[in-house]
């Protein structure tokens, strides 16, 4: 509701001179003034006021008059407010890039409740109302649990990354049908993860990394058809790989690193036609890796780095031309380095370091890829060329040596 | 220059650089064209507000245009220059006068400016002192302003 007055600016006709005395208190040079505030100024000038303060500022702003409640509930300043917020490093706050539809709702703050508990969840509802919303809390120093009682709002966007919440995922999120991301990365959240998340059938993004959690990953995440980010590192996961995976044929990242995960890399990783980025390193995953691994077109990095896998490096997999990160380092892979690998062309990052039983010499065609060749030299690795050249290098020092104690 | 008239009849001439600075003038002179000689009429604002945003203008011709980058970056309120300040130094009236004016001339930095100096009188206030200050009347029942205490409860740091 905007309140126009029409009539002109007198500073003698308002009807509180009354308030006078207690005004001049506080204002040193007005002793009288018009309500220009939050009668006149345009809801435009109102909003632009109350973006400088902050959230919480803006929130207890609100019981000072309807104008400037509504003016901070309105659909715009939580807009405006995303906006302001939305800086590249803040990227909890910028729901990962999940646009945002007309009528959701958004409430973002820097510093939200230390404790998030039920009757938390209670007042998150009475705001989030129906119609989808977005709940982005990252880095607001939350504490408590995940309140099971947060799936019965109905959500888009979930994030409340980078807090303090403890005890288990809610198996109940997994009724938010509509949810499109789910970011509870930087946690302290402990237990399973729940194979009742697997019914998420709208979800993109699914961030659980650097959290406390345990148990195997659920075969059920296989259902989640939508799964365009799957990120788990950094936790305490165990078991092995789900072959279910090979089901998310939108996933484009996945990062199950840094956990105990065992067992082999699953075939069914080859059936990811959109998989970009994998990583798996700092597990103890063992066997090969999959020659069908080459069927990931679109793969750019890959990393296995720290496991216990075995075997040959696959030759197919010099047919990943996108490749430009790939690091198969720390491993017990064996063999010779496959002359096929000559054909990466983006490549920027190899690693084969920490794999004792690799054959050292290599074939002199992988010198015609210099950058290869620069990683592949600069980690011990020689062509048998040059290894011979050197060797008659060092022969003719010796037979010089020898020639000039005569 | 540039021939303008306040809405108590005030004549100014100014340069055409300073008039440029308002959108609206801006706008106006592109409009009626080089060759008219017409003061233009501002029926929004009064002689002393107009002399108050000339001064602004005056003393602000020579900055260089805003960085694109400029609009996405957060703005702080703390972030006025000393010159700005002082000349925002002014009685509640005036300065309320002078945000209206920027708004209807559509000259944005004086608009932020003012925005920034309102948002620093609200800092630190409790809502009783804002009230007072800016003389806003509580138009909420008491169970309407419980309501919002509450919903605000949880969300506040303790």
């Amino acid at each position: 509701m905007i309140q126009v007055q029409q009539h002109s600016y007198s500073r003698h006709s308002h009807p509180h001179a009354a308030s006078n005395e207690t005004l001049a208190k506080t204002q040193t040079r007005t002793v009288d003034v018009d309500n220009v505030l939050t009668q006149r100024l345009p809801t435009e000038t109102l909003q632009a006021i109350l973006l400088l303060l902050s959230v919480e500022e803006a929130c207890e702003l609100r019981r000072v008059c309807r104008r400037i409640d509504e003016c901070v509930r309105s659909e715009a300043f939580a807009r405006l407010s995303l906006g302001r917020l939305a800086r590249p490093e803040a990227t909890c706050t910028n729901p990962d890039g999940v646009p945002l539809l007309p009528g959701d709702r958004l409430w973002v703050g820097a510093r939200w409740p230390r404790s998030f508990d039920a009757a938390h969840a209670r007042g998150l509802a009475a705001r989030v109302d129906a119609g989808g919303g977005v709940v982005a809390w990252g880095r607001a120093q939350l504490a408590g649990c995940v309140p099971a009682s947060v799936a019965r709002l109905r959500l888009r966007v979930l994030c409340l990354d980078h807090n303090a919440l403890a005890g288990a995922i809610p198996a109940q999120l997994g009724l938010q049908a509509g949810l499109v991301c789910l970011n509870l990365s930087n946690n302290k959240l402990r237990g399973n993860i729940p194979s009742e998340l697997g019914a998420l059938a709208s979800l993109k993004f699914l961030f659980l990394d650097q959290n406390l959690l345990d148990g195997n990953i659920p075969s059920a995440i296989g259902r989640l058809a939508s799964l365009e980010k799957l990120f788990l590192d950094k936790n305490n996961l165990s078991g092995s790989i789900p072959a279910s995976i090979g089901n998310l044929k939108n996933l484009h990242s996945l990062n199950l690193s840094h956990n105990c995960l065992h067992g082999n890399i699953p075939v069914q990783l080859a059936d990811l036609p959109n998989l970009h980025f994998c990583k798996l390193a700092n597990n103890n995953l063992d066997g090969p890796i999959p020659p069908q691994l080459a069927r990931l077109s679109k793969l750019q990095a890959f990393y296995v780095n720290n496991n216990a896998l075995s075997g040959e490096i696959p030759a197919s997999l010099g047919n990943l031309s996108l490749l430009w990160q790939l690091n198969l380092s720390h491993n017990a892979f064996s063999g010779c380095v496959p002359v096929q690998l000559r054909s990466f062309s983006h490549i920027n990052y190899f690693s084969l370091v920490g794999n004792p039983l690799l054959n050292k010499c290599v074939d002199a065609a992988l010198a015609d890829n210099e950058r290869l060749w620069l990683f592949l030299s600069d980690q011990g690795f020689y062509t048998e060329e040059i290894e011979k050249n050197e060797q008659s290098e060092i022969e003719k020092d010796e037979t010089e040596t020898r020639s000039s104690l005569k | 220059m540039v021939k303008i008239t306040s809405s108590d009849n005030q004549e100014f001439t100014i340069a055409k650089e300073i008039a440029n600075q308002s959108v609206l003038i801006k706008n106006m002179l592109e409009d009626v064209g080089e060759a008219d000689d017409q003061p233009i009429p501002l029926p929004n604002v009064s002689g002393a507000i107009l002399q108050k945003v000339i001064e602004y203008a005056t003393m602000h011709k020579d900055d260089p245009p805003a960085a694109p980058e400029e609009e996405t970056r957060p703005k702080s309120s703390e972030d006025i220059e000393e010159r700005d300040k002082e000349f925002m130094n002014v009685d509640q009236g005036t300065l309320f006068e002078v945000i209206l004016a920027a708004n209807y001339l559509d000259m944005k930095n004086l608009l932020d400016l003012g925005c920034k100096t309102v948002a620093n009188m609200i800092k630190g206030k409790s809502v009783e002192e804002i009230r007072k200050t800016f003389n806003i009347v509580n138009d909420f029942t008491p169970e309407e302003e419980e309501q919002i205490r509450k919903e605000n409860e949880w969300c506040e740091d303790r």
